[in-house]
């Protein structure tokens, strides 16, 4: 995501509309015990995209397909030897089985640079950049943030501080700055907002730039 | 968990805030709502961006703190009459710059995430300087003491120590590292809970990542 991306609108909701229906559990778990086709179809359908957000948020881009595979193969197969009883349990048993493959992905990565130290110290040496445009992305996020706390005052900066680096409870915060709920919520939320702004501001001067550099490079040819 | 999350709770969940009842509700709708997982990655960006800025910006108010006292600390030293005053006040201030800047303002905080993948450290700290790092227990069982081994990239253990938890986080204080890759492993009872990733870097990265925001 750049920042102008952002959304623009990252204050908190009062009144959020539904999110999708739930799908009818006990149907998709009987469709894949008795190993219809559709139900696996339809287990993808419904998790794939969560599965993959989960897996990579917490263990990034490694081996990602293999290990979306295999979450649903140990969840088909669990099914299918019946050890899930309530099917209305099925989102929270997908859930244990991701977080079993995360930490299992951990200790795995913890095993691998052990083994790889003991063979040759350079094995486990790769290159600490993260993909360019990943680089770029957060260098900016970390400018814009930059820009945001500079142009607050000393006190509000302080608030915020508190709340993102040391992580003081909101009620920490407000009884020693002496903030009300709201002072505090709206002070996070304007934050958020200019950074948003900002986000938005740099996107544009962004496609600006690309344009004009397409119209020069077009010019030369 | 039909309805939507807000953003505060998807803020305390980016930063690991949650508590283990309000963790399975929230991921388990995760799970299956793609609008609230782009707002959790707009919120996971925001979060980081403002933690990186924040440490940038308290980095740079220690080391101008600092600059302030030794400038002080100039001057108290060339009022003397006497000339060698003057010398090991210069002394001082040439330890300083070639390296010893931040010894007498403190250790320098450092805030750990997992290693994730085949990643490689993404937190960068400087060389030859006393550190505290932050370690941060989203997700990880609760216990009444932690072992914390730090090893360098053979797996030789540089630091071990034990800490209690604090909220969310760990505070661990670590002697002067030199240049290198090193990691942090988190074990309760004798299981490896987690690992972190940690490097050591001469070149300023650490400096220009947290306090230039031109670059």
């Amino acid at each position: 995501m750049s920042p102008g991306q952002t959304n623009p609108d990252m204050q908190t909701k009062p009144s959020l509309p539904e999110a999708p229906a739930e799908t009818a559990w006990a149907d998709l778990v009987e469709k894949i015990k008795s190993d219809d086709a559709a139900g696996m179809e339809e287990l993808y359908r419904v998790f794939s995209k969560g599965v993959r957000f989960y897996l990579y948020r917490q263990v990034g881009p490694q081996d990602l397909e293999d290990k979306i595979h295999d979450t649903f193969l140990i969840v088909a197969q669990a099914i299918r030897r019946g050890e899930l009883r309530e099917p209305e349990r099925l989102m929270g048993f997908v859930r244990t089985v991701v977080r079993r493959q995360v930490a299992a992905q951990i200790d795995e990565n913890v095993q691998n640079r052990r083994r790889n130290a003991e063979l040759d110290s350079g094995l486990a040496v790769r290159d600490v950049r993260k993909n360019p445009e990943q680089d770029a992305i957060d260098r900016q996020h970390h400018q814009i943030a930059w820009k945001v706390l500079n142009s607050i005052s000393e006190r509000d900066r302080e608030v915020l501080v508190r709340f993102y680096l040391r992580e003081q409870t909101p009620d920490e915060i407000c009884e020693e700055m002496g903030l009300t709920e709201t002072q505090f919520r709206l002070l996070k939320s304007r934050a958020k907002a200019r950074f948003a702004e900002l986000g938005r501001r740099q996107m544009n001067h962004s496609k600006l730039f690309r344009f004009w550099r397409e119209i020069t490079g077009s010019a030369h040819t | 968990m039909k309805r939507h999350v807000d953003d505060e709770q998807l803020e305390q969940y980016s930063m690991g805030n949650l508590s283990e009842e309000e963790l399975t509700e929230l991921e388990e709708h995760l799970l299956l709502c793609g609008e609230c997982q782009e707002r959790l990655t707009e919120i996971d960006a925001y979060t980081q961006a403002m933690r990186s800025a924040s440490t940038a910006l308290r980095s740079r108010g220690t080391a101008r703190a600092y600059e302030s006292k030794t400038q002080a600390l100039f001057r108290k030293l060339t009022v003397p009459k006497l000339a060698w005053a003057s010398a090991v006040a210069a002394a001082v201030i040439a330890v300083t710059i070639t390296g010893g800047r931040r010894d007498s303002a403190g250790p320098v905080a450092v805030f750990l995430t997992a290693t994730r993948g085949a990643e490689l450290p993404a937190a960068v700290a400087p060389p030859n300087t006393p550190l505290t790092l932050t370690l941060d227990l989203t997700d990880i069982p609760a216990s009444p003491r932690y072992l914390v081994d730090v090893v360098d990239s053979t797996g030789r253990q540089i630091v071990r120590s034990e800490a209690a938890r604090q909220g969310n986080r760990l505070l661990i204080s670590t002697p002067k590292l030199p240049v290198g890759l090193y990691f942090v492993r988190l074990y309760s009872s004798g299981d490896l809970l987690r690992e972190y990733g940690l490097r050591i870097d001469q070149s300023g990265a650490h400096e220009r990542s947290l306090e230039d925001p031109s670059l």
